[in-house]
């Protein structure tokens, strides 16, 4: 099993604190000099850069959320001048603020290499042919992914996701050894090889790497068996790097984090203490190398656990557990992270309906379907047809323009939905 | 070979050091680069007990020596050339290189002291040219050569360079990084240098950290480093002009 930075994944934990207790100094001196809002943070909390004596000290310091990177929309919280940033991504979001994130090119550099790594860990080697299933754009995961293989030295296509008919024409023709994508597109990808009649067996294929969603073991045994193939979760956040921060390697029993990069810590969201090793909570994550957009404790709202026993692997940076929940009400559909308050906030701006809404989601074909069960307002008089279809147009535009999926929007009666209660808005029937 | 963690310095009531960490392992050539009181030159009186650190430890070779005096340092091979050299103007070099290895002297037997001695002239052929010679007497550059013959006289595991290209002309320098990576090479010797002159130490440095104000705010590869324009721009003397075209 290659490890592609053994000097860096098998390091003894007294040198691998030391290192990250120089790089959160650093880190910490950097921000609080060049990021107005984290100095702003600092003095209002009372803390100095020289507070932080060691590694415990970083509970000292302020969190940061993803509002607090919306409020910065667009580069306030880049810690470098935009001239020496040479890339910017950004989240989706149309109705919130998207977050943007930006790059030097140390930035890069560093990135690709901590992505080989988990594609090393995957089992990728230069001999593949690397088959990019992720949206290239504005989303790390294309981009983040792509850079890594190419470091990797492997043969890289950089299809996108979607047109899954050319995905798999591509898939046999080009002879793809490794899939890279979300665990839904996998799905949907076994159910359309079905649908035509193509069996994976003739494919090439053999090891995939999964992100960008939860991915339970029995979606990973059904993409496993469905593909023939070696399926691989791991984790990254645009907010903090992108794909690169964790990922398991061929043992799969936890996902290795690139602790040189990121100081980690699990905290329990209500009383935000930290909390010991092997107990679940919230992941917070501190960059220790980024020089572009440095992150101090970002509260990822992702739920894991951690432990600092080496791998079997022989791989001595700390494991994450895959993570399967969040902290807030976010969920993904097809991909995409959805949070229902975004819809509920744009069904207040629409005339004769009540912000009152269900979210229903189911696989079909493999693909996620989100159905929006929406309230009437005694306002709206039901016995006029075209003025239903009207509306119901307008809510599926409007819910489309905010995240970028389009719903099945279903109108109900007055006062059906306002029982249901905030634990019940969403109904997930997704096997995940 | 050598740690630093949250290292606090004063001078008297002024601070220095705002708890710097740094690492050199063994047989590195590792640079402190920065500019003028940053608290480099602090960093190395602190590391070699010369002023004892406020709070924070020094650790060397895995025993934790913060506060230890200067010559219990010396005899564990911890050695400094400091800035500005502080050579015995009026004794010969061949004084000086000797008494380079006074903590040694009582211990060490004379063969092993001249044979020490011998491969310090092969080293700097200048100086055995000039060994009756007031060191005093001596250019810039061969004095810089005395003062490193003088530490390596202790036989060093470690040898903190403060400013040691300082005040020398360009071809002077070059000899000088040229002995320093030489000494790595054949002696084993691990390094941490301190520079004013950034080019000249991430020329040779394998890693650097950049202090400022008493905080170390950037550490890497000195490859990366030197490719940073931050870096460039500050202390690599690149213009923003060029930087932009």
């Amino acid at each position: 099993m290659p490890i592609w930075n053994p000097k860096a994944e098998k390091m003894s934990r007294s040198e691998l604190e030391q290192l990250q207790l120089e790089r959160l100094q650093a880190t910490v001196n950097r921000a609080y000099r060049n990021v107005p809002f984290y100095h702003r943070q600092f003095q209002q909390m009372g803390v100095a850069p020289e507070d932080v004596q060691s590694l415990a000290d970083v509970t000292k310091l302020p969190f940061t959320t993803k509002e607090d990177l919306r409020d910065g929309y667009p580069y306030e919280m880049f810690a470098v001048p935009l001239r020496e940033i040479v890339r910017i991504h950004s989240s989706s979001g149309a109705t919130t603020k998207p977050i943007v994130v930006g790059y030097t090119k140390s930035d890069l550099k560093n990135w690709a290499g901590l992505v080989a790594r988990v594609l090393s860990a995957a089992g990728v080697t230069k001999d593949d042919v690397v088959q990019i299933a992720f949206d290239y754009g504005l989303f790390t995961g294309g981009f983040g992914m792509h850079y890594g293989a190419e470091r990797l030295g492997a043969s890289v296509i950089p299809v996108s996701a979607g047109n899954i008919e050319r995905q798999i024409q591509i898939m046999q023709d080009f002879r793809s050894t490794v899939l890279v994508g979300t665990p839904s597109y996998a799905l949907y990808l076994i159910e359309v090889l079905d649908r035509m009649g193509v069996s994976p067996a003739g494919m090439r294929l053999r090891v995939g790497l999964f992100g960008g969603e939860p991915m339970s073991e029995k979606t990973r045994a059904t993409i496993e068996s469905g593909l023939g193939i070696v399926a691989t979760d791991n984790y990254g956040l645009s907010a903090v790097m992108g794909p690169g921060i964790a990922g398991e390697c061929e043992l799969k029993d936890g996902l290795h984090i690139n602790e040189d990069h990121f100081l980690v810590e699990v905290i329990d969201p209500e009383t935000l203490k930290l909390l010991p090793e092997g107990e679940s909570g919230e992941l917070v994550i501190t960059t220790l190398t980024k020089e572009g957009l440095p992150m101090i404790r970002y509260r990822t709202r992702d739920v894991t656990s951690l432990t600092y026993v080496p791998c079997k692997c022989g791989r001595t940076i700390a494991r994450m557990a895959p993570v399967r929940k969040r902290t807030d009400d976010m969920i993904i559909v097809r991909g995409v992270n959805v949070y229902p308050s975004e819809i509920e906030a744009l069904l207040y701006d629409i005339e004769h309906v009540e912000p009152h809404y269900q979210i229903v989601l189911d696989r079909e074909g493999g693909l996620d379907i989100l159905t929006l069960k929406v309230e009437l307002s005694s306002t709206m008089i039901s016995d006029q047809m075209q003025k239903l279809v009207g509306l119901e147009e307008t809510i599926t535009r409007r819910v489309h323009a905010a995240i970028g999926l389009t719903p099945r929007v279903k109108l109900v009666e007055t006062k059906t939905l306002q029982s249901v209660g905030r634990a019940n808005r969403v109904v997930d029937n997704r096997e995940n | 070979m050598l740690k630093l963690q949250s290292v606090v310095t004063y001078y008297g009531r002024i601070l220095a050091l705002r708890g710097i960490s740094l690492h050199v392992d063994s047989g590195e050539i590792v640079a402190i680069v920065g500019p003028n009181g940053a608290g480099k030159t602090t960093a190395l009186n602190t590391i070699s007990g010369v002023i004892p650190a406020r709070t924070g430890h020094v650790i060397f070779d895995g025993e934790d020596v913060t506060g230890k005096p200067t010559e219990w340092l010396v005899e564990r091979g911890l050695i400094q050339v400091p800035e500005g050299r502080m050579l015995f103007g009026e004794m010969t070099v061949y004084e000086n290189l000797i008494l380079g290895a006074y903590r040694r002297s009582r211990a060490a037997k004379k063969a092993e002291l001249v044979g020490d001695l011998e491969k310090v002239y092969e080293l700097f052929p200048i100086l055995k040219q000039r060994t009756g010679q007031s060191a005093g007497t001596l250019s810039g550059g061969e004095q810089q050569m005395l003062a490193i013959g003088r530490a390596l006289m202790g036989r060093p595991k470690m040898l903190l360079l403060d400013e040691p290209t300082m005040g020398l002309a360009p071809l002077v320098v070059k000899e000088i990084l040229k002995v320093i990576t030489e000494l790595r090479k054949t002696e084993g010797t691990t390094v941490l240098v301190v520079e004013q002159n950034a080019k000249a130490a991430l020329s040779i440095a394998k890693r650097a950290y950049v202090m400022e104000t008493g905080r170390v705010v950037m550490e890497g590869s000195a490859a990366e480093l030197s490719k940073n324009p931050e870096i460039q721009r500050a202390y690599l003397g690149k213009g923003y002009r060029q930087i932009m075209d």
